[in-house]
């Protein structure tokens, strides 16, 4: 029987993933951090690693690099859940030796165990085991057999959406303690709470099938781990990024859950600024999600695009020259088609504490040069995923204005 | 569905960069002229898509201080506001961290209209390019001289 080891410490998630490769036939351990993960490696001898790249104590890049520095285990097949929009830690990940790296988003037991398959070669399926470790689904391996994926699916996603409410109470409460700290070293225990949380739903809304709370959630956690890393860029911008996020979340909480419809819309976005570099930093900060736009640097164009087509979002920069982008706005406020297409301002530091004249130009939200590029994806993704919530005749623009006291 | 507000108060948790002047003193702490996390979070670490980025912003921001210089000589302060306030964006954008402190003083003079200091600072930006060009040529080429040793 080929052994593999799961080092994740989102025990539920854990116990998710062994209880479906015992199933068809694997024998599969859980460590709950990097540390033990070492450990039982070398008592254990897996034939692969399935491995979380986000872990307590020990990161998962550093778990790699330690085991491919034993002679042993330099070959062994190392498979890594990764968050797509933590583009540089998946690139250390490959750097150290990761033989694949999956996305949690779209990763449920069933893809993990096909990539098994294909990796270290197929089992005769045996009776399920009963799992070792304790957890919420410990006492539900016999009914998670291949033939009822699906139905395990809809309890598991049943079960996280009841999780829901309370979930949300305690990432809104640790928001406001995030708000409300008033030194660095708070902020920062309060963000990594929050991400740890964030990382969390991530994980279950990916395995219960929550594409869009999957994607929000999996963006959020790339922008927290950002600020958690580089302080310096906290900041009233961002700070309004995640406040703007978590709330969102709890919308999809409560009404991004039917399964039938997960899909990310195709969005159609437009991107105005003079400026080459700054276009092609909105640019990739939108391909993280998959979200395609055009991009013009003449505002005159751009209103003219506006007039003959329907976009989505509009992303503006404010100092253009021959018009500002809130003239641009206003001007595309006339338009029927674009009285209540969300447009978001990007624009300086100074500026985004000064909110009159976009609020006054007709814009919805706002966010500070120099960006973070994984805050602008987050808040397209917003937009974006708003959009599709709240069809463009009955938004009402207010509704993710920027705080105004 | 309003965001939770937040308090002015919070912001920000570091300190912009002040308003250097002409005759400030150097930091305390040594900064490095280039942020290379954005650089490679950008390009997503492709070395000849940083190549690309560099050159073309070595080139835009070459032709940006020649208009600078130009604009400052002639006291035309709403040129020198526009074309500071173009290249401080594209530096920001890229991590040019002791570029844009310098490039957004020329900008507020520009738009104050009184260009008191802008010829000290217009040469505190240039020296400050040539050791972005310099400290860039040698992440990315590490075996070949700086530029400007290659002309000395």
């Amino acid at each position: 029987m080929k052994k593999i080891l799961i080092i994740e410490d989102d025990q539920i998630v854990a116990n998710i993933y062994r209880n479906k490769l015992a199933v068809e036939g694997y024998q599969a351990e859980v460590a709950l951090d990097g540390e033990t993960g070492l450990k039982v490696m070398r008592t254990f001898q897996p034939d692969a690693i399935v491995l979380d790249l986000v872990l307590p104590k020990m990161s998962g890049v550093e778990v790699i690099k330690e085991i491919r520095s034993e002679a042993d285990f330099s070959k062994l097949p190392i498979i890594v859940f990764s968050n797509t929009y933590l583009t540089n830690l998946i690139q250390d990940a490959w750097k150290a030796g990761a033989t694949k790296c999956v996305s949690k988003i779209n990763c449920p037991p069933q893809e993990l165990f096909e990539l098994m398959r294909r990796t270290i070669g197929g089992v005769v399926a045996v009776s399920p085991a009963r799992p070792k470790t304790e957890g919420a689904l410990a006492t539900k391996p016999a009914k998670f057999t291949s033939e009822t994926d699906a139905e395990f699916q809809v309890e598991f996603r049943e079960t996280f959406i009841a999780s829901l409410p309370a979930t949300l109470t305690v990432m809104r409460a640790g928001l406001q303690s995030l708000i409300k700290s008033d030194t660095e070293v708070a902020r920062l225990k309060h963000i990594h709470e929050l991400y740890r949380r964030v990382h969390a739903v991530n994980g279950n809304a990916g395995i219960a099938g929550l594409v869009q709370i999957a994607h929000l959630a999996a963006a959020l956690e790339a922008l927290l781990k950002e600020l958690h890393e580089k302080p310096k860029n906290i900041n009233s911008s961002t700070l309004h990024t995640v406040a703007a996020a978590v709330d969102f979340l709890g919308f999809l909480f409560e009404h991004g859950t039917r399964p039938e419809e997960q899909e990310i819309p195709p969005a159609s976005i437009l991107v105005v600024d003079d400026e080459v570099i700054s276009r092609r930093a909105i640019i990739y900060a939108l391909e993280k999600a998959q979200l395609q736009s055009v991009s013009v640097e003449d505002p005159n164009a751009a209103f003219k695009l506006l007039s003959e087509n329907q976009f989505d979002l509009v992303l503006l920069d404010v100092d253009m020259p021959g018009m500002t982008g809130y003239e641009l706005c206003n001007k595309l406020r006339s338009l029927p088609m674009h009285k209540k297409t969300p447009v978001v301002f990007v624009t300086r530091l100074d500026d985004f504490n000064n909110r009159t004249k976009s609020m006054m130009a007709g814009g919805n939200d706002f966010i500070a040069k120099p960006f973070l590029f994984i805050e602008l994806t987050v808040k397209a993704l917003i937009h974006v995923l708003r959009d599709k919530f709240q069809p463009a005749n009955d938004r009402e623009s207010s509704g993710f204005r920027l705080p105004t006291s | 569905m309003n965001p939770p507000i937040i308090k002015d108060e919070m912001t920000p948790a570091a300190p912009t960069a002040p308003s250097p002047k002409a005759d400030a003193p150097a930091p305390a702490v040594e900064e490095l002229p280039v942020e290379m996390d954005r650089l490679n979070d950008l390009t997503e670490g492709n070395a000849d898509s940083i190549r690309e980025l560099v050159d073309l912003f070595f080139k835009q921001t070459t032709r940006q201080l020649a208009q600078l210089e130009a604009a400052v000589r002639a006291n035309k302060a709403d040129d020198v506001r526009r074309v500071a306030h173009s290249c401080a964006g594209a530096s920001a954008t890229l991590g040019m961290t002791r570029f844009v402190p310098l490039l957004r003083e020329l900008e507020k003079q520009g738009a104050s209209g009184a260009l008191t200091t802008a010829a000290q600072v217009y040469e505190d930006a240039a020296r400050e390019f040539k050791l972005i060009q310099n400290f860039l040529a040698a992440q990315l080429n590490p075996a070949a001289p700086p530029p400007d040793a290659a002309h000395s």
